[in-house]
């Protein structure tokens, strides 16, 4: 392999990564925070790519409106999370976690006929903005720019949820709220609405992570389950609730992906699975998790 | 009080002769068609009832009980078709393989509790199903292993039948017997406060495995029919939302209640079967069934008629 193949691969395992942290880093924060396994996660993300077909359908395909579709399908979709939350869930976090478990996927499983009967059973695809319509340029290679932007948008939304979490005090909140609930509130901050705001960034980042992917993939209601799935998988690597964690992981998965697939075409996506049971024997709690052994 | 459950226990009785006298006269009059669907309502609820020994006795939400279910009609299609061993050793073996793969997930997560058990069992089952739909040599990846010879008594439905409606209550009697035995106590004892049972000296861990291996084991009992019914075995019997609607039916039925798992897979069985028929959009409504059961009735069908006769019974 001569280093400019290796640097093609790079960059395409690095593409790969970036949209599986997307779509896992809404579930590592609400993982950590609320502690509830949310399966309506890939659902969140479907809904956030389809949303934003059609308002990049809407404004015509420019780039003007590409930032615009940004901007809106992702709040849409979170207002309409954050309903569910509130009517759905809030309830049942003192209970036993199979109620949550369940209520959420089947929150999935109405989403993912919403969806087939919004946008129809064939795969749609939205156009790419004229800005992105050019390769990039780097050490004489050609990668095609929107990768680059995804990329860049990838760490990105690493960081910015990371600065709200450590350096805000919203952020001290939430990691209250996570730690402690009844102390929490003692102090007088509603915890219920604390919760919510989680669920809602959460969803954010998931309906954000969907919009970027909508210009690049083939939209149908099946990358739902497949994107739950994919976090799922990020999120066991990565330890539970870790967002370091979440970002190593699925560097790890984007490039094993990438250049195993130079090996071993056939396994395609099996290797993220080969990663998950290398690290489930090694370290069952994840890389960056703490051990929750009880005796 | 004694004397309500004595009454309770009569009408518990009759109830059972009632139901299975019903089902063991069924092929007389039945048509065909009801017969096949009842053969996969006695498989499903075998299935469901071995995973309420771990989400029910033990209050362990296990997400990837499918995957014994598969492995189970794995094993029976490969010592059939690979291996050309007759029907009913493969039919014996299935369940012990099932039990064997219960041993190595059971011993890595059976140490967790809530959500980490939920993610790790879901793990582990994704893992045996990605496995089973890529390794074309052995397990038929995506296309599955079709085309299973069984016996040709077998492939009359009135005899199916019977195989299944006998596995169904031997099974059940088993588990009901494990249930009601000292290690079914102590099980639900570890769920009801497990710090008590370690200090009173029993391995809580050991009585939590065998639980797991023994729901596993009956779950790969139903695989092996399954697949014998069905004569094809696929990877996505052991896929998660495979796992997910069997925790649905024991929820909908009832954890808290023996015949609750039994009840929510008749129910589920027979929605998918009949709604499935007049609309494409039948995953809407499950979600929707899911949603409206945790609001309004979070002990299942089962735990809502329970608490209704408490509160009819007189000086209960």
């Amino acid at each position: 392999m001569t280093g400019s193949e290796f640097l093609m691969q790079f960059m395409s395992g690095l593409t790969t990564a970036m949209i599986y942290f997307l779509i896992a880093a809404g579930l590592t924060l609400i993982l950590g925070v609320l502690k509830i396994m949310n399966f309506a996660q890939g659902g969140i993300y479907m809904l956030g790519a389809y949303m934003s077909y059609t308002f990049i359908k809407l404004f015509g395909g420019t780039n003007y409106g590409f930032w615009l579709t940004l901007a809106i399908a992702p709040i849409l979709v979170t207002a309409f999370f954050c309903v569910v939350e509130v009517f759905l869930i809030r309830r049942f976090y003192e209970k036993p976690a199979i109620y949550i478990l369940l209520m959420t996927y089947g929150v999935l499983l109405v989403t993912y006929d919403l969806a087939r009967m919004s946008w129809g059973w064939i795969i749609k695809t939205a156009p790419m903005p004229p800005m992105f319509q050019r390769p990039f340029e780097i050490f004489g290679l050609f990668f095609p720019l929107y990768n680059v932007f995804l990329i860049f948008m990838g760490f990105f939304i690493f960081f910015f949820i990371w600065f709200i979490i450590n350096r805000t005090s919203w952020g001290k909140i939430m990691r209250a709220a996570a730690d402690d609930r009844e102390m929490t509130a003692a102090l007088g901050i509603n915890v219920p609405w604390v919760f919510t705001a989680v669920f809602g960034l959460g969803a954010w980042i998931a309906a954000i992570g969907g919009a970027l992917v909508a210009p690049m993939a083939g939209l149908s209601a099946d990358m739902g389950v497949e994107a739950g799935i994919i976090a799922f998988i990020v999120v066991v690597i990565a330890g539970l609730g870790s967002l370091p964690g979440a970002l190593l992981a699925s560097f790890i998965c984007g490039e094993v992906q990438a250049f195993g697939i130079l090996v071993l075409p056939e396994l395609a996506i099996a290797f993220m699975y080969l990663v998950m049971v290398i690290v489930l024997i090694v370290r069952p709690w994840g890389l960056f998790g703490k051990p929750v052994i009880i005796k | 009080m004694s004397q309500v459950i004595e009454k309770n226990k009569n009408r518990m009785w009759l109830w059972l002769l009632i139901t299975t006298g019903f089902f063991v006269l069924m092929p007389l009059w039945a048509p065909e068609m009801w017969l096949h669907l009842a053969i996969e309502i006695f498989i499903v609820a075998l299935f469901a009832m071995s995973l309420n020994m771990i989400l029910g006795r033990a209050g362990l939400p296990s997400f990837g009980h499918a995957c014994f279910y598969a492995v189970g009609g794995y094993a029976f299609a490969i010592l059939v078709v690979k291996l050309k061993l007759p029907a009913f050793i493969g039919l014996l073996a299935a369940p012990f393989i099932s039990g064997l793969f219960a041993v190595i997930i059971g011993y890595f997560s059976i140490r967790l509790t809530g959500i980490h058990f939920a993610i790790l069992t879901m793990g582990f089952g994704q893992i045996v199903w990605a496995i089973a739909h890529k390794w074309y040599s052995f397990t038929g990846g995506d296309d599955g292993i079709t085309g299973i010879p069984i016996p040709a008594i077998l492939k009359q439905p009135e005899v199916f039948y019977y195989l299944a409606f006998i596995m169904l209550i031997v099974s059940s009697a088993v588990i009901k017997v494990v249930q009601d035995s000292a290690f079914g106590q102590t099980i639900v004892a570890v769920r009801e406060n497990r710090e008590r049972v370690t200090f009173s000296g029993l391995k809580v861990w050991h009585h939590l495995l065998l639980n797991f291996v023994i729901a596993g084991f009956f779950a790969g009992i139903a695989g092996a029919l399954l697949a014998m019914v069905n004569r094809s075995v696929f990877a996505d019997f052991g896929y998660w939302t495979s796992s997910a609607a069997v925790v649905l039916m024991c929820i909908l039925g009832g954890v808290g209640s023996f015949v609750g798992p039994m009840v929510g897979a008749v129910i589920i069985t027979l929605l998918e079967h009949y709604i499935s028929i007049y609309t494409y959009y039948w995953q809407m409504i499950l979600g929707c069934l899911i949603i409206i059961l945790i609001m309004f009735m979070p002990g299942g069908i089962c735990g809502y008629i329970q608490e209704k006769l408490q509160k009819n019974e007189p000086g209960a």
